[in-house]
């Protein structure tokens, strides 16, 4: 693969809660991408974007073209809406990398936008259940306690006390609420206590309700073009891997629910593609759903040591100025999780990150950054590394 | 509801690999990559891998109230999901349960603790 993609400009909505629908609000996220890279609106040539829930929330569907419409694009471009779960952001923006490097597009639009808070929490619950497996469902399994029986296994498996486990985890919201509490377009801008993490309500033990992300309305864009035209854009980041990966779909399949093996296989295809390996990452944006899937990310994509994952926000070590710096945004616990956008956000704020402009708290000169975006139970993973240089 | 002897659960694979866990078919085999998924019967029996006591049931098994999910490996090596309503309190890992009903119209199912 001789040829190179960069990221030529990005643009996100506040996290958070909307009052216009998921088009428009990709619409808004768009332009800025559009206007930061300098290139015509009438130069896109496709559209990929991610989007899930919204024929549940919104009652609408075909999102793609009617994002297009909304845009104000006429030009009859193909356009794509990837529905993968809390991975589509990324599903879509890997997809339009791909469309560029096979040379069919020069330069494409990617993102993803979610409308979550415009209705109640129940039929939000609804419907995200749906992106389980329905059989599993059917028999009592939920999202919280799928996150539980992943939180036991790991902590079986290290040896770790319940209540150790549930002090461990509370450190990994604190965290991601410290880096939160500055970043501008995060859902939650402020700092949470121990206390307040570890006397919150238990929802399936030992996850409790401030170990868990919220839902979130919020959309993310990316304009990305081929090394040729990123000539004329200032301050390009370049796409240096990007790895795919399906996990097991039924949960019960499972041997061992404190790894998934998707996130590797993922994780080592986009570093053999990148030339990189796990220490040259100077920042990482996960996908910290629950807390405990922070920890998940950490290992799975051999970032820490098996059983290191758990110590890192407790010893300091993601935090923005620590050796790994992980979710310096706020991460989905306190930027949001607006599902269908969370991958294409992860993206940007690598980005920017990268490129010294994130507004909140800036990792010192970091070079090469990466995302790890997770959809459902863990069946779609995507996992992307960026560079300064390309 | 069926009598929980009369279940059928798709579980064996030509070559004896358990291919069914949570009730999801495969169309072939996992392991040795055959067709031939069989249905069989009588398979109730098994004990607690680990358990989640669910105190805000989602909205399809709201009515079911608080109950305990449980991942139960079964007498034939097989791991499945399920729900118990009973003596929740009693439930730990390697509990031994059974499965006391399915209900084939909502596919719920049920175990009890022996």
């Amino acid at each position: 693969m001789g040829k190179r993609v960069a990221i030529v400009g990005v643009g996100m909505s506040k996290s958070g809660t909307s009052s216009v629908p998921s088009w428009e609000l990709f619409a808004g996220a768009a332009l800025q991408a559009v206007k930061e890279a300098g290139i015509d609106l009438s130069r896109i040539q496709a559209l990929h974007l991610g989007n899930v829930y919204s024929s549940f929330t919104e009652m609408q569907t075909n999102m793609a073209p009617l994002a297009l419409s909304t845009l104000g694009i006429d030009t009859h471009i193909p356009s794509i809406r990837y529905e993968t779960a809390c991975a589509s952001g990324s599903v879509a923006f890997r997809q339009g990398y791909l469309s560029i490097l096979s040379g069919m597009y020069d330069v494409v639009l990617v993102g993803g936008t979610e409308r979550l808070k415009s209705i109640s929490g129940s039929a939000v619950q609804q419907a995200m259940a749906t992106s389980m497996d329905i059989a599993e469902r059917n028999v009592g399994l939920t999202f919280a306690a799928y996150w539980s029986y992943v939180a036991k296994a790991y902590a079986r498996k290290h040896g770790l006390g319940d209540a150790k486990l549930q002090e461990l985890l509370a450190k990994i919201s604190v965290k991601n609420h410290y880096h939160g509490a500055f970043n501008k377009k995060a859902q939650f801008q402020k700092e949470i206590t121990m206390e307040e993490v570890m006397g919150s309500t238990m929802v399936a033990p030992p996850i409790k309700i401030m170990d868990c992300c919220p839902f979130s309305d919020g959309a993310a864009a990316l304009v990305l073009c081929s090394e040729e035209t990123a000539k004329e854009c200032r301050n390009p980041v370049w796409i240096l891997g990007s790895g795919q990966a399906s996990g097991g779909f039924p949960i019960a399949d499972r041997t061992d629910l404190s790894t998934n093996p998707a996130i590797t296989k993922a994780a080592d295809d986009a570093y053999k593609q990148a030339g990189v390996g796990p220490k040259d990452i100077d920042v990482a944006e996960l996908h910290d759903c629950v807390n405990i899937h922070e920890v998940i990310c950490l290992e799975d994509s051999r970032l820490v040591k098996e059983g290191e994952g758990i110590y890192s926000a407790d010893e300091r070590r993601t935090y923005f100025d620590g050796v790994l710096p992980v979710s310096v945004s706020g991460g989905l616990k306190s930027r949001g999780h607006p599902v269908g956008a969370t991958g294409a956000y992860q993206l940007c704020e690598i980005a920017q990150q990268l490129r010294g402009d994130f507004e909140g708290k800036r990792v010192k000169n970091p070079e090469i950054g990466m995302t790890v975006n997770v959809g459902g139970t863990g069946a779609v993973v995507t996992v992307t590394i960026l560079g300064r240089e390309g | 509801m069926v009598e929980s002897e009369r279940l059928q659960l798709p579980q064996w694979f030509n070559c004896g690999y358990c291919g069914f866990r949570s009730g999801t078919f495969k169309a072939v085999c996992p392991k040795c990559g055959r067709e031939g998924m069989a249905l069989k019967e009588g398979v109730t029996r098994g004990e607690v891998v680990d358990f989640v006591p669910i105190a805000y049931p989602p909205e399809n098994l709201k009515q079911l109230g608080e109950y305990v999910s449980v991942l139960v490996k079964l007498d034939n090596g097989c791991q499945i999901f399920g729900v118990v309503l009973e003596n929740q309190k009693s439930i730990k890992i390697g509990t031994p349960v059974a499965i006391s009903s399915f209900n084939q119209e909502t596919k719920e199912l049920f175990f009890e603790i022996l």
